[in-house]
């Protein structure tokens, strides 16, 4: 993992000391609430609907043991026992206290954490692989760059008031967890022809108001120029960008505005301006933050490895959850276990205070304490020896974490929606519950195999409604709920956004809805089809008529 | 005109907070002073905008309310939210929540 060196850790402490000075200030009258909100805001603390809400970054999702232990003390000292997971792989704490804040960003420093550009028209928080560094069919550490990106963006003087907020991930792997194809600029690390590594740059993707899948823009940029061509889109979006109008200020619009050529243009001229000028990426600087990120030493795996093997055929629910949530690691011997924060009927990515320092635990004892907050709103442990899956199983199994549903109905994305979020529509979270416990028969689940439901309670897309196989986005009809449904999105390397398959559903009827679309599915399926191929292959045509004709 | 009463929150810990008739600030809408007149609403409104600038509230603002046996009950979802904070049981173990001093 990365550590902070004597840079890092100064401009964590000052800012910390900045933030506690403007607290003051405003509590004592010397800044208004309009001077302070902007203040607040780049130090991720919101006002929602019921108290001061602090949102941290975990720099592309990687955690150690004891920062995730000051997150549980955090939510414990200054929160109500509990925080939430979100889509970004941040943290929130919904109850927080303006008068703490300065003290909570404090213990985030002693940890080497902050809330720095959480918020606000800025860069935000990198995002990536939640199994970087272990996928066995990942190029190299996306990590590595997620770093550079996070050191180059942070405090960042041209890029402090951008247009609008601006999202970038990174993907190593084929498969793609990042979500890269609907981001601002999407990253992936990809081999030409020569057998060398480089980055396929995308921009324009994201979701909201007007979903957009990224467009590639490079199919291949020599690695030591990442960062100047980033500064290049950064500059031609920050010129560019529409500052009139809130909703059309997202790059995606700027580069399906002047259409990806005139975009890719503008960001060539302006990169001829800073190639080899710019901030560019010397070898040493990359390897000095590469080794950071170089891969712990493995062991062989041992005899017990047998035990496993073992347990898998003796004990039918330890092999369910291997099934489920265990994927397999680069290494062998090793395996990278999902930890899921979605229990039957539980609030998706909600972890309390207690979960939190079991699973630093664990991670401590089984994984090299080292954690990962995937987009999915679950945990990682990254580096489990085979050997012990079966004590670890047990062991979550006590803190109610082994919830075996990973890639299924009930591993479910929602935002916070109305239930705390102050620009919501309409919950989330309830329908969430609902559905999960609908689906609650795992055998069934697992029957229907992968099907990722995800839940917006506005137009904002904080949920993904836009690319889940099933969308569910909340609005509000005349002081009432209802929920839109679209069907065939997809988040992966495959990325597509879902289309509105009819009228709006009643809250009363929203689970019915998506059960029949989940039986349409079941009808109409061939062989081993999971829910979107068999959408793509039908097509929206049986799941409106199943939907609607009846009625 | 419907009723209306004046929410906020408070600056220190960011509680939706709504105008009682002593000019104070209670978590609970029950307690909240309900204007039945525009007259009523803009001078509630002044004196909440005398307790934001006493930095006790920050941006407050009318909420359109029925009156359910002289309950206030705003009309918008948001709002409903805000009265009553969140619909869910949060974190499935909430009892374990304690506050440490
Ligand atoms: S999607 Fe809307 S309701 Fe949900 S968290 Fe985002 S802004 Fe709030």
């Amino acid at each position: 993992m990365y550590s902070y060196d004597q840079y890092d850790t100064q401009l964590v402490n000052e800012r910390v000391a900045q933030f506690r000075d403007q607290v003051q200030r405003r509590l004592d009258g010397r800044l208004s609430e309009e001077e302070f909100r902007p203040l607040r805001l780049l130090n991720g603390l919101y006002l929602q609907l019921h108290a001061y809400m602090l949102r941290v970054a975990v720099p592309y999702g990687t955690l150690s043991s004891a920062q995730l232990r000051m997150l549980a003390q955090i939510a414990r000292r200054y929160d109500r026992g509990y925080g939430h997971f979100t889509t970004r792989q941040n943290i929130q704490y919904n109850w927080t206290k303006l008068e703490d804040a300065p003290d909570i960003l404090a213990d985030l420093a002693s940890v080497e954490m902050h809330a720095i550009q959480t918020s606000g028209n800025t860069i935000r928080n990198t995002t990536s692989d939640p199994y970087a560094g272990v996928a066995a069919e990942e190029l190299e550490d996306p990590r590595v760059y997620c770093e550079i990106i996070r050191q180059w963006s942070t405090l960042h003087p041209e890029f402090t008031f951008l247009p609008r907020k601006f999202k970038i991930a990174v993907t190593a792997s084929p498969n793609d967890r990042a979500a890269v194809k609907v981001h601002d600029i999407g990253i992936a690390i990809r081999k030409n022809a020569e057998g060398e590594t480089g980055f396929e740059i995308l921009v324009g993707g994201g979701l909201g108001r007007t979903p957009m899948v990224g467009k590639t823009i490079r199919d291949f940029l020599p690695k030591e120029h990442l960062l100047s061509y980033l500064e290049a889109i950064l500059r031609v979006y920050n010129l560019n960008g529409r500052r009139d109008n809130k909703y059309k200020a997202r790059i995606k619009i700027l580069v399906h505005d002047l259409g990806t050529d005139a975009f890719r243009e503008q960001v060539d001229a302006e990169w001829e301006n800073l190639r080899g000028k710019g901030p560019e990426l010397p070898p040493a600087e990359m390897e000095r933050i590469r080794a950071f990120f170089a891969p712990p030493e493995y062991e062989k795996p041992g005899s017990n490895h047998q035990d496993y093997i073992e347990k898998l055929r003796t004990n039918a629910g330890f092999a369910e959850w291997v099934r489920a949530n265990v994927v397999e690691h680069k290494q062998n011997g090793y395996a990278i276990v999902n930890i899921s924060l979605k229990p039957e009927g539980g609030i998706p990515g909600d972890a309390t205070a207690v979960q939190m320092d079991s699973v630093a635990d664990l991670a401590e004892k089984y994984s090299m304490a080292e954690i990962r907050v995937t987009h999915q709103q679950n945990l990682v442990l990254p580096n489990v020896r085979q050997a012990d899956l079966f004590v670890m199983w047990e062991e979550l199994r006590n803190q109610g974490l082994a919830t075996n549903n990973i890639g299924l109905i009930s591993d479910i994305i929602a935002c916070p929606g109305l239930d705390y979020c102050g620009l919501a529509t309409a919950r989330s979270i309830p329908v969430a519950q609902r559905i999960s416990t609908r689906f609650a028969d795992l055998k069934r689940q697992h029957d229907l195999g992968e099907l990722q439901l995800k839940i917006s309670g506005c137009i904002n897309a904080c949920g993904h409604h836009h690319v889940g196989h099933i969308g569910i986005l909340g609005v509000d009809r005349n002081n009432e709920e209802y929920y839109q449904i679209t069907l065939g999105g997809r988040a992966d390397e495959n990325a597509a956004i879902g289309k509105i398959i009819g009228r709006a559903f009643s809250s009363d009827d929203v689970v019915d809805a998506v059960e029949t679309v989940v039986n349409t599915y079941v009808d109409q399926r061939q062989d081993d089809e999971r829910f979107i191929d068999t959408y793509e292959r039908i097509g929206p045509k049986p799941f409106k008529e199943a939907l609607y004709d009846a009625a | 005109m419907s009723h209306q009463v004046v929410t906020a929150s408070r600056l220190r810990d960011g509680r939706a907070v709504y105008l009682t008739a002593g000019k104070t600030w209670s978590e609970k809408i029950a307690g909240s002073l309900v204007a039945a007149t525009e007259d009523d609403s803009n001078a509630m409104l002044a004196d909440a905008q005398e307790a934001a600038d006493a930095r006790i509230v920050v941006d407050p603002y009318l909420v359109d309310v029925t009156l359910d046996d002289a309950l206030p009950t705003p009309v918008t979802m948001r709002e409903k939210m805000r009265a009553t904070g969140p619909s869910v049981t949060y974190s499935a173990t909430q009892s374990e929540y304690r506050q440490v001093a």
